[in-house]
């Protein structure tokens, strides 16, 4: 029965896959596969050296992680299916068969261990942030433009305070500011998916360009303010490679702006649509494998002129 | 009858939401759930179906366990997957006996179009399907009337008496009084965590009259204070 359940839902996911390929144009569809392969192959290389696997793992576990803490159809399965939780161990299991097979011909028996026993814990992992009511004075210092962050803000404040004291105080050791900085640079992208209520855009009163502009000055401003201390303290303690903390943060800071564009591109009004799924995985992707931050780059170009296109529809009459 | 006993729930850092709340619920008729906004009408439907834990207090019922075998469930905001049809939607509930195209002529779905594409009153349709589905025994929906027209509405009201008549459970919230006068046999009015009073269909004339007074001596005095 809960396989069956399983198995139906899982066939709906191919179905809403093909959909979205559909939606996207053959063109499209050719362009996002090939990045597909290509990631699929870099992951491969590096997993066939036994000594990765154990990276390999841990950022497997933080994505399953993060993805069962997000994920906003479980209250609808815990509604509608009796054991939903088998439901999400049978997904799960089934997600981390690549790797769990590469365990297996690695013979890696406690890392096998350690993985499944994961897979069925994570199903039970099931905390909100209960944070609707926060207001603090971080937040009421954002400015009202940049209301992605003041939203942001109020869901992960206390992640991101426990994230930033943590770069902070083990500033000495040489990998505590990069992880922190790249956990604090993940987060906005969270921020800007979904497309704000057209009379918040409509409010600003401002051409499509002032906007854009304005939204990457904002993002820009609070984005350097949460890394700046972190960035100093790498200096102090690791001048020799203070330069990689730098460029660590201006890579986020382009893909924020791939972000806050992809969002305008192709907004429409409360909703996030398939496209700007689609791309965000392509900006995600640059950023764990930087050999595709070029492409990137040069989709930034084309979003910017789309961004601009597309908003003059609800902003023509400011410009 | 379905009884719950000194039921107390509490989110961290607020006030308790239920305080200690008694509730009896004879079986197979129509129960409406009243209450202002944020009294805390969902936490209760919430904790009945399971969604919450209570700090303390029971729920039982003589004739079967409640739980999510015995109780189908409609929250006020609905989850569809994106680029999924109504069809395949409704194609995750499992019961051989429904007759989907028979049922959708009450509600006139295009059932091959993506969710995406809905309305938000077509949305709620498609989730009352699949409640009714489910065929369970107790129906707990939140919220039922919002967002549907005029024509739904009057079939709901109409199927939800016939559901009632052949032995079904069904609690139901609103936050217009009319429409739990108009089909409920029992009204529960929810006040402070706890209920304040509970009627049957009988008393319903008097206990709006008393409710719609009680409420425009409260706002009166506000509304001359605003607009002289």
């Amino acid at each position: 029965m809960v396989f069956n359940q399983f198995l139906a839902l899982n066939f709906l996911q191919l179905k809403r896959t093909k959909r979205l390929l559909k939606d996207l144009g053959i063109f499209r569809f050719l362009f996002v596969l090939a990045i597909i392969v290509g990631a699929v192959f870099a992951i491969f290389t590096f997993l066939l050296k036994g000594e990765n696997l154990e990276i390999a793992v841990g950022v497997f576990s933080l994505l399953i992680l993060s993805f069962q803490i997000q994920r906003k159809d479980k209250t609808f399965l815990d509604i509608n299916f009796n054991h939903y939780r088998i439901i999400l161990f049978y997904q799960y299991l089934l997600l981390s068969l690549p790797l769990l097979c590469f365990l297996l011909f690695h013979v890696e028996w406690v890392l096998l261990l350690a993985s499944f026993l994961g897979i069925i814990l994570v199903p039970f992992i099931n905390f909100k942030f209960n944070t609707q009511r926060l207001n603090t004075k971080i937040q009421r210092q954002i400015p009202v433009g940049a209301f992605e962050w003041k939203a942001g803000m109020r869901t992960y404040l206390f992640f991101i305070i426990a994230v930033w004291v943590g770069g902070l105080a083990f500033s000495f050791l040489p990998g505590a500011v990069p992880i922190a900085i790249f956990i604090l640079g993940l987060l906005p992208l969270k921020f800007f998916e979904k497309g704000e209520p057209v009379q918040m855009l409509i409010a600003v009163e401002k051409s499509p360009v002032k906007l854009i502009v304005g939204k990457f000055k904002t993002h820009a401003i609070i984005f350097t303010l949460i890394s700046l201390p972190m960035m100093l303290m790498f200096f102090i303690f690791h001048s020799e490679i203070w330069y990689l903390v730098f460029v660590e943060f201006a890579i986020f800071l382009s893909v924020h702006f791939y972000f806050i564009l992809l969002k305008y591109a192709w907004y429409i009004p409360n909703q996030k649509p398939g496209s700007v799924e689609v791309f965000s995985v392509i900006g995600a992707v640059g950023l764990i494998i930087p050999i595709f931050l070029p492409l990137v780059w040069l989709l930034t170009l084309w979003f910017y002129f789309k961004a601009v296109a597309n908003l003059k529809q609800y902003l023509h009459d400011f410009d | 009858m379905i009884l719950i006993k000194k039921l107390t729930l509490t989110y961290p850092g607020s006030p308790k939401i239920l305080n200690a709340l008694d509730l009896s619920l004879p079986l197979g008729k129509i129960h409406g759930i009243a209450g202002l906004n944020g009294s805390g009408k969902t936490t209760l439907l919430n904790t009945i179906f399971g969604l919450l834990k209570a700090d303390t207090g029971t729920i039982e019922c003589s004739d079967f366990e409640i739980n999510k075998k015995n109780i189908s469930y409609l929250p006020t905001e609905n989850y569809f997957y994106s680029n999924i049809t109504a069809r395949e939607y409704l194609g995750l509930f499992r019961n051989g006996n429904f007759e989907l195209e028979t049922w959708n002529k009450l509600f006139g779905l295009p059932l091959d179009q993506v969710t995406d594409d809905y309305s938000s009153g077509m949305k709620k349709k498609l989730a009352l399907l699949g409640v009714i589905k489910q065929d369970k025994q107790i129906m707990i929906l939140d919220e039922p009337f919002n967002n549907l027209d005029i024509e739904t509405s009057r079939s709901l009201r109409s199927l939800l008496l016939k559901m009632s008549a052949t032995g079904k459970t069904i609690i139901i919230t609103s936050h217009i009084i009319e429409t739990l006068t108009n089909l409920c046999d029992y009204i529960h009015y929810l006040d402070e965590g706890k209920i304040k009073y509970s009627h049957r269909k009988d008393e319903f004339v008097a206990f709006e009259k008393d409710l719609l007074k009680s409420i425009e001596n409260k706002t009166e005095g506000i509304i001359t204070e605003l607009l002289g």
